[in-house]
């Protein structure tokens, strides 16, 4: 009953059977189980091939939907970009400055923070700006002398700092006056940062959505081999092991996913644009050379993020217990 | 030190149904028991225990020198590569061969590949498949699924087998094929422990046997039968 055994410890007793005569070292093993894991991942992919399809199609379809709000978030944001832009606070000068208190008023208005450009413009630009609005009328011939004052431009960094910029060049010494069209401006700031949030927050929900539904995806898959996890489990697999494969096979699946998407995205963007500035010429859409670059890798960073957190998520209840 | 040892163990399932109940047991190394008992009795459940599929509520257990009641999650692993597991149902994978099938058990412990091959054949050797290794598991005889799943509990070679009604779906003369094999295994060393209904098998063998009944151990005999005798009116 306690005869020497064959299967029972394992160094001493199996001399020969089973056991290379070239030693293997624990590297060695563990780049060939990575290997192994890699591979039955891929082969996962292949075997289970509908239910590839089934996911790689719920994949591609979120990241298509994704793909057009971060589109219709960047135009946005470049249209938000060039309305404020174009916003500028104006800072009236006390008429009889020497040109060293002008000077000194530019100079104090761009210390303050926040403020990306100043520029001076002399009673006379100011004129003939207005004359040229009002369609080229001799205005200087109209009235005896110049009624207009030297202004300060200011130009902030960020469209919500123009309230604050504004305040503070109302203490700037030679300043009399300063406007920005108050109401005007700050509801055209707030309706960009409406914008922006919207897009940003369509952007993220889809992006989760997209995570959601291939974890619904990937879970299929995982139940279409839950009896080799059952197995691999039993016979004393590491989580690691029992994971891997997943891994592989999701990251898979949102990398093809990814690459449809792309492949679709950058056939149909160019499209879309020029299609659009067919119709509305002055509709301000970005160029597809600024879009297709940074959609792309962005499909395919989320693509393969998205794959390997659905597979992480529905592999994991069969290791939580 | 016995290899397997229970002390004390209770197991209350969610919703209060209590499988066992006080329930000692010690198996030494290279002993041959099977468990008996009605269904329902426990016997699974005390199987599930020793491979740590199902903790204890109460009670110790130790199994290879592990204390399996408070194992962490990330050492269970490395208990389960001192058991073997068999079942009623086989739980062959379907898409692969026979030798595929042991071979991926052996994989899954990260058998370095090179000795895959030889660990395979000789599991595959011993319980007499090697002839049917290319075979997928629907090509084959009940019995010879079992001897596969038999295999691939071995190859790892374990120190204990664990069998839960392993001629369950079997036909007697089959079943007797099975249960001859696992006393060969035995013989060899490795411990046994296996639950069965089938009372012809015990009898004829007359190795230990306990019995459950209602969570309980009523019995432990050494050369036991299925059944206690009846007294003679």
């Amino acid at each position: 009953m306690r005869s020497p055994a064959l299967f029972r410890e394992r160094p001493k007793a199996v001399s020969g059977a089973g056991r290379p005569a070239r030693r293997v070292s624990r590297l060695e093993a563990a780049v060939s189980s990575v290997a192994f894991l890699t591979r039955e991942g891929v082969v996962g992919f292949w075997r289970n091939g509908l239910m590839s399809v089934a996911a790689v199609s719920s994949i591609l379809a979120a990241l298509l939907a994704f793909g057009g709000a971060l589109v219709t978030l960047w135009n946005l944001q470049a249209v938000a970009a060039r309305v404020e832009a174009q916003l500028v606070v104006v800072a009236y000068l006390r008429g009889g400055l020497s040109p060293a208190q002008r000077e000194g008023a530019r100079r104090a208005a761009e210390r303050i923070p926040g403020v990306r450009t100043v520029s001076f413009v002399p009673r006379e630009e100011a004129l003939r700006r207005l004359e040229e609005a009002l369609g080229g009328v001799e205005l200087a011939d109209a009235v005896r002398q110049n009624p207009l004052p030297d202004t300060l431009e200011v130009r902030p960094e960020q469209a919500q700092d123009l309230r604050r910029v504004a305040e503070a060049l109302r203490s700037v010494p030679g300043v009399v006056e300063v406007t920005y069209g108050e109401d005007a401006t700050d509801r055209l700031v707030g309706l960009t940062r409406l914008v922006r949030g919207a897009g940003a927050a369509a952007t993220g929900v889809l992006g989760a959505v997209s995570v959601v539904v291939s974890t619904n995806a990937l879970r299929l898959t995982v139940l279409a081999r839950q009896q080799e996890v059952e197995i691999m489990r039993l016979v004393g697999a590491t989580s690691w092991f029992v994971r891997w494969p997943f891994l592989v096979e999701g990251l898979l699946q949102g990398l093809v996913a990814a690459v449809c998407a792309s492949v679709l995205w950058t056939v149909f963007y160019p499209w879309a644009v020029a299609r659009l500035q067919q119709a509305w010429p002055f509709l301000p859409v970005l160029p597809a050379s600024q879009v297709v670059l940074p959609l792309v890798a962005s499909l395919l960073a989320v693509g393969t993020a998205v794959g390997l957190l659905g597979a992480a998520v529905s592999v994991r209840r069969f290791l939580a217990r | 030190m016995p290899l397997i040892e229970l002390e004390g163990v209770y197991k209350v399932y969610p919703g209060g149904r209590v499988a066992l109940r006080d329930v000692s047991l010690s198996v030494d190394e290279g002993e041959f028991v099977f468990l008996v008992g009605p269904t329902g009795a426990g016997k699974s459940t005390l199987l599930r225990l020793l491979y740590r599929d199902e903790l204890p509520t109460r009670g110790r257990v130790r199994v290879a020198g592990w204390d399996v009641h408070r194992l962490r999650p990330a050492q269970v692993p490395l208990l389960r590569r001192h058991l073997g597991v068999v079942f009623q149902d086989f739980k062959l994978l379907a898409d692969r061969t026979v030798y595929e099938n042991v071979a991926f058990a052996l994989r899954a412990v990260g058998t370095p590949p090179a000795w895959i091959p030889a660990r395979v054949r000789a599991a595959l050797e011993l319980v007499g498949l090697w002839e049917r290794a290319d075979a997928f598991p629907r090509q084959l005889s009940g019995g010879e699924q079992q001897r596969a799943s038999i295999a691939r509990a071995l190859a790892n070679q374990p120190r204990i087998l664990l069998a839960d009604e392993p001629t369950g779906n079997l036909d007697p003369d089959t079943s007797w094929d099975i249960v001859k094999l696992l006393s060969r295994i035995n013989l060899r060393g490795t411990t046994v422990v296996m639950t069965t209904h089938n009372k012809t098998v015990v009898d004829i063998l007359r190795r230990r046997v306990v019995e459950l009944q209602e969570g309980q151990v009523v019995r432990d005999e050494v050369w036991g039968r299925y059944a206690k005798p009846r007294a003679v009116p």
